[in-house]
């Protein structure tokens, strides 16, 4: 056996040590990329349609479902947490509903973490709607009341009750209707608010959906995505950059991004060799 | 080498590193932490080989899924939506929705079991018909449209138009790679061999974005690990 064949042949244990090493050493080290991250275009797209949203206009307020679970939680949160960040920063309503029956929590717990830090009071500035089940004919139903689909809000509170929602009926009140999703359920929002209602729609989703989404965003039924991790960090460095350059505050996929860059270049250099040592074999036998 | 020689080895050196980090770091003392690093390691586990720590962790996981799923639909969708109106506020016009739903349950009789079709039958019908509309429209309408290469994609910077040229060859090809590619030689195989060209491509985007996403769910693990559990790396 010679060298190539060898290194064909090596133990996948070793590459998963190997991985596990080029993810701690930079995060533990707290390796830092250039402060000025560039943003893709579609990411952009989402941060510009979210600064011309006029709080005192009619479509004033923006909807985020959690459509994601535990399991799509490190992609997704950070593009949650940064979308809420930059909604409080600019004063934005922000309504927040699961179509995932596990991300009901999720969004308790950001909506009431980051509304503290921002000192936003619930049912004013913000309202957790909840979970419900069958997401088609929720996502149609808010089309003409929010109300009728959730008549209370997470806590139990009757919608007529929170002076938010008194002139947030249904989506001609929203400039945003944006989920987070580690599935497809992008395309129920594009196919039943988007297309019957005109909502202007946009998607958070992991990296693994972000090659099925661009005829989406071509055919401009999307404003904006933010995709994975990287799209997260981005999104997050816009959001410091205009409202917390004097604040610390963290930022989740800022802090993985040197990690996330340097992994991809081992796997990218382990890939490379699998494909030398494949043909380098292949013209031995 | 005995087999159980490296895990039980495994298993010390883990110990001793624990023990190591709970004298020397700041680690987390709230006990769901724990509880969730110490199962966060028990899945990765099976990246050296199957083993029953893994398979506690794998059932235990599945089982709470399905038993937190159960409660929240208990609690916001069958007693608010269907019981409390039926029994507590007498509508009683839910009775036929809620025969409907409970006619699934016939699925495990086997006399019965063909009335199981009827809420089937209805809940397609339902779904096919508030679909199809919207769907024709989303999926096939405005995608064709986006297609077009229209003439005001060449005004000021080119670069629109020619990706719309791309995009344009590129949707042509695979659909005549698709529906027209035969064996024997046919004057559209040169056009479903460029259409074969972009589903490569198409293909290797779709690999390289799953590596990346994959990765990412490894890296949000371990940031959990060494923040939220052992506080090495800053909040």
């Amino acid at each position: 056996m010679n060298f190539w064949e060898r290194l064909g042949k090596i133990d996948r244990r070793i590459i998963y040590l190997v991985l596990a090493a080029v993810v701690i050493v930079p995060l533990i080290l707290t390796v830092k990329l250039p402060s000025k991250v560039r943003a893709m275009p579609r990411t952009k797209d989402l941060f510009d349609h979210i600064e011309q949203i006029d709080p005192a206009s009619k479509r004033k307020a923006i909807m985020l479902s959690v459509d994601f679970d535990p399991q799509t939680v490190p992609e997704l949160l950070p593009q949650f947490e940064a979308v809420v960040r930059h909604a409080f920063a600019r004063n934005i309503p922000v309504a927040v509903l699961a179509l995932n029956i596990q991300g009901t929590d999720i969004g308790v717990e950001v909506l009431t973490r980051i509304g503290e830090e921002h000192n936003k009071e619930y049912g004013k500035d913000y309202v957790i709607l909840g979970w419900k089940p069958q997401i088609i004919a929720t996502i149609l139903g808010m089309g003409n009341f929010i109300d009728q689909v959730f008549p209370t809000d997470y806590f139990g509170t009757r919608l007529s009750e929170l002076p938010m929602m008194e002139d947030i009926r249904n989506y001609d009140d929203l400039g945003l209707a944006m989920n987070f999703t580690g599935s497809s359920l992008y395309m129920a929002w594009i196919n039943f608010a988007y297309t019957p209602f005109g909502v202007p729609v946009a998607t958070g989703v992991t990296s693994v959906s972000v090659a099925d989404i661009y005829p989406y965003l071509g055919a401009k039924q999307l404003v904006g995505m933010l995709a994975g991790m990287k799209a997260a960090a981005e999104y997050e460095r816009l959001v410091k950059d205009k409202y917390y350059q004097d604040k610390d505050i963290f930022l989740r996929g800022t802090q993985a991004l040197p990690a996330l860059s340097a992994s991809l270049i081992v796997i990218i250099i382990f890939v490379i060799i699998g494909n030398i040592s494949y043909f380098a074999t292949r013209r031995k036998k | 080498m005995r087999k159980w020689i490296p895990p039980v080895i495994a298993i010390a050196v883990c110990v001793v590193l624990l023990v190591l980090a709970i004298i020397f770091l700041p680690v987390s003392k709230n006990v769901w932490v724990w509880i969730a690093a110490v199962l966060t390691l028990a899945i990765f586990s099976i990246l050296y080989r199957d083993n029953p720590i893994y398979r506690i962790a794998e059932h235990l996981f599945v089982g709470l899924a399905l038993g937190y799923g159960i409660v929240v639909n208990w609690h916001n969708a069958l007693w608010p939506i269907a019981l409390q109106p039926l029994f507590v506020e007498g509508e009683l016009i839910l009775i036929i929705p809620v025969a409907i739903g409970l006619l699934f349950f016939t699925r495990i009789i086997p006399k019965a079991s063909w009335m199981v079709r009827i809420p089937i039958s209805a809940l397609l019908g339902w779904a096919a018909g508030v679909s199809i509309p919207f769907s024709f429209r989303t999926y096939i309408l405005r995608q064709m449209e986006a297609t077009l290469v229209r003439p005001e994609m060449f005004q000021g910077n080119a670069w629109p138009g020619i990706w719309a040229i791309v995009l344009l060859i590129g949707t042509l090809a695979t659909l005549i790679y698709f529906f027209f590619s035969r064996k024997e030689k046919s004057p559209l195989r040169p056009i479903s061999q460029v259409g074969i060209f972009f589903i490569m491509v198409g293909f290797g985007a779709t690999f390289g974005l799953t590596v990346m996403s994959r990765v990412s769910l490894l890296i949000g693990r371990v940031q959990f690990l060494l923040r939220d559990w052992l506080g090495i790396i800053a909040q």
